[in-house]
């Protein structure tokens, strides 16, 4: 069989502000139902927290930033995309395709770096606090 | 003459310089509006070449990013509100 190529991808969602913090985890929560039922690795997840935004969106001034980077085949994000539509409490989100034919034996490799760097990210500040 | 500029009595032309060429350490990302925001009019819109005096192609990518940026709502689309 050939080798299996996969694309990395960021993805934006924002989630209305008023919605609590178990919303927020639902969404969150079929987010990585998507990940879990697929081949897929997320490479780094952030918060922005609560921003203003530059014009209305459903009645909404403000709402939620969700960040993250992942690896997957492009149905994947299909269904990802297909599933966040459906959230209400999701009033927007954007995919970007950031890379393109990863060979499957090269996933380890990223998986790996991303962690490194979420280590080393994580590790900065607690260095500047000691 | 069209397209001909000498000096002397015509409008003199300030040098021109790509911020991101001079600056490598800056990069065009949709997810940086605070970079982004030096090149769109108080009123939304891009601005254009001529004035930005980016090179093509990173005014191409700053389109991008500015249209990207809009989607999720970090840019606005205009700062007119309509009725």
């Amino acid at each position: 069989m050939a080798i299996k190529k996969f694309r990395k991808y960021e993805l934006v969602y924002l989630v209305q502000p008023e919605a609590t913090d178990d919303e927020r985890a639902r969404v969150a929560d079929r987010i990585a139902g998507v990940f879990a039922n697929s081949e897929a690795w997320i490479l780094s997840q952030e918060e922005w927290g609560k921003r203003k935004l530059s014009y209305e969106i459903q009645k909404h001034n403000k709402a939620h930033y969700h960040y993250m980077v992942y690896i997957a085949a492009p149905t994947v994000t299909a269904e990802l995309e297909r599933v966040l539509r459906l959230q209400d409490a999701c009033i927007r989100f954007l995919t970007i395709k950031l890379e393109d034919q990863i060979r499957e034996d090269r996933v380890p490799e990223l998986t790996a770096a991303a962690a490194t760097a979420a280590a080393a990210q994580n590790a900065a500040p607690a260095a500047a606090e000691a | 003459m069209a397209g001909v500029r000498t000096g002397g009595y015509g409008r003199r032309r300030r040098r021109k310089v790509d911020r991101f060429l001079a600056d490598k350490t800056l990069v065009i990302d949709y997810k940086d509006p605070s970079t982004l925001k030096y090149f769109i009019t108080e009123r939304g819109k891009i601005v254009p070449r001529r004035v930005s005096g980016l090179c093509a192609k990173n005014q191409r990518k700053v389109t991008t990013a500015i249209k990207r940026a809009r989607m999720v709502a970090l840019m606005p689309f205009t700062t007119v509100k309509a009725h």
